[in-house]
């Protein structure tokens, strides 16, 4: 053992594991059906352990920051703070339905996140005005379907005027399905392109570190 | 006038976009819905259905989301309660059950449906939405063996014989088309219906064309036409009017902006010839 690179073991068990999994799609077997139901469970319960391990990491790294009043301090503290507030109440029986729970849930929570979501608005709305500049011929026709499409996907374009929709939904039936297509199709062969070099050990990127490239 | 045309400063334009979002929500203007063909296909889907039918409910809502996953979900919840649908809800991000119960459910008339019986909130599969997707459709029963309220599904007479997404009837899933499309319609060939943000719907339509999904609610503006279709006054309608005058300041704006743009080269020009 001590001769086989302990590098190696994770690249066997992930190149062992993907095969099986495309034989599985492709091979219609019984045996492999349960195999392949064990190994997504597998994944579920791997996942349920790396969200205590994030929890483990978060409670590790902001304690170190308070402790050693590092810059922002009071922000890493009122995180811990209100995540054992949420924790905490949200064990409080009946589970996940406490007053204290579902106040913080509601009432902050849920209008905090949706205010972070929200304020891509302003960002999309300064990008258009900015990137949207009929500088040249195909910037013009970019700048051109990009009205039709905005004023389609809102119901007030069809009450300014009845052909926007038409016009815009034939943007987004022809050219846009198009250029889907293509786009879709060209991620489709580079995330198989992907799973060949992961198979054959090629792709380390998965592994951790930096660089994806296998070192020869 | 390319002073006043150039829009440098983003602040003005920052406070018309929160009045013309106010405005409406304030005081609906009542514009006309049309319903877009994405949005009829899902609800005929639905309609099509027998009452009865089991139908899986999976999503990504969270309260991050909320504003253009909520309502799509909201409303394809409504108009499931109201066709006496068995309806199963899985969450595949950590927050999806939990907005489910706190949020969504209050919201919506369940026709006297029975916890247990003719609803269920089976909880949160961990891993990315692939892999919880994944174990979903394949191994239910390996990944679950508890409720959302920890009452063992063995116990819930809805999930009596369900061991695999073919027992279902139709699935329907809130976030991104690609995973659904991979984990529940390509191995079960079941009808797909998806509930997606609204700057994803033009990415989505290929996956509609070619038959794979049964129907598309994009976003606020899908949510508003498929309560229209259904019948009930939820947030897609009542902020259809401030999408609209958004969407109309943004075109505005644009024009402007290459107005100024237009004029200042013009000028330019002139001053260099």
């Amino acid at each position: 053992m001590s001769t086989f690179p302990r590098s190696q073991v994770p690249l066997i068990i992930a190149s062992f594991l993907a095969t099986f999994m495309i034989l599985e799609f492709f091979i219609d077997l019984p045996i492999l059906r349960t195999v392949s139901s064990d190994i997504q469970s597998w994944g579920v319960v791997i996942s349920a352990f790396a969200l205590g391990i994030g929890v483990i990491t978060l409670i590790r790294n902001n304690v170190g920051i308070v402790r050693r009043r590092e810059k922002d301090w009071p922000y890493y503290l009122w995180c811990l703070v209100i995540m054992f507030t949420m924790i905490g109440s949200g064990l409080i029986g009946p589970l996940g339905k406490h007053p204290i729970f579902l106040w913080l849930y509601n009432n902050a929570f849920i209008h905090l996140s949706s205010t972070m979501y929200s304020i891509l608005a302003f960002f999309i709305t300064s990008a258009a005005i900015r990137a949207f500049r009929a500088r040249n011929i195909d910037a013009a026709l970019v700048l051109i379907s990009g009205v039709f499409v905005i004023m389609t996907l809102a119901p007030v374009g069809a009450v300014i005027w009845s052909g926007i929709p038409l016009i815009g939904q034939w943007f987004l039936d022809i050219p846009n399905m198009a250029g889907m297509r293509g786009i879709i199709i060209g991620i489709g062969l580079g995330v198989l392109s992907l799973g060949v070099r992961t198979i054959l050990g090629h792709e380390r990127a998965h592994l951790g570190g930096a660089g994806g490239e296998k070192q020869s | 006038m390319a002073k006043y045309l150039s829009l440098k400063d983003y602040r003005w334009i920052y406070f018309l976009l929160i009045i013309v979002v106010s405005w409406p929500l304030l005081s609906p203007l009542g514009l006309p819905v049309p319903v877009g063909k994405s949005t009829k296909m899902a609800f005929d889907t639905i309609e099509k259905l027998p009452p009865g039918s089991l139908v899986a409910v999976s999503s990504v809502l969270s309260g991050g989301n909320w504003p253009d996953l909520g309502p799509p979900q909201t409303a394809l919840a409504q108009h499931l309660f109201k066709k006496k649908m068995k309806i199963v809800f899985i969450g595949a991000v950590d927050e999806a059950p939990t907005i489910l119960e706190t949020t969504l459910l209050p919201r919506i008339n369940k026709y006297g449906a029975e916890y247990g019986v003719d609803y269920v909130n089976l909880g949160f599969i961990a891993g990315a939405p692939d892999v919880a997707e994944a174990a979903f459709a394949t191994s239910l029963r390996k990944v679950l063996t508890v409720d959302f309220t920890g009452k063992p599904l063995d116990q819930l007479p809805i999930m009596k014989g369900v061991n695999t997404l073919a027992d279902f009837k139709l699935v329907i899933h809130i976030g991104m088309a690609e995973d659904p499309v991979r984990q529940y319609y390509t191995p079960f060939k079941i009808p797909l219906i998806v509930g997606v943000y609204g700057m994803m719907g033009p990415h989505y339509i290929p996956y509609l064309e070619a038959g794979q999904l049964a129907g598309m609610i994009v976003g606020l503006r899908g949510a508003a036409e498929y309560e229209y279709l259904v019948g009930f006054v939820g947030e897609g309608l009542q902020g259809s009017d401030a999408l609209s005058m958004t969407h109309l300041l943004v075109a505005v704006f644009v024009i402007l902006g290459n107005a100024s743009y237009l004029y200042s080269t013009r000028t330019r020009t002139k001053k260099e010839g």
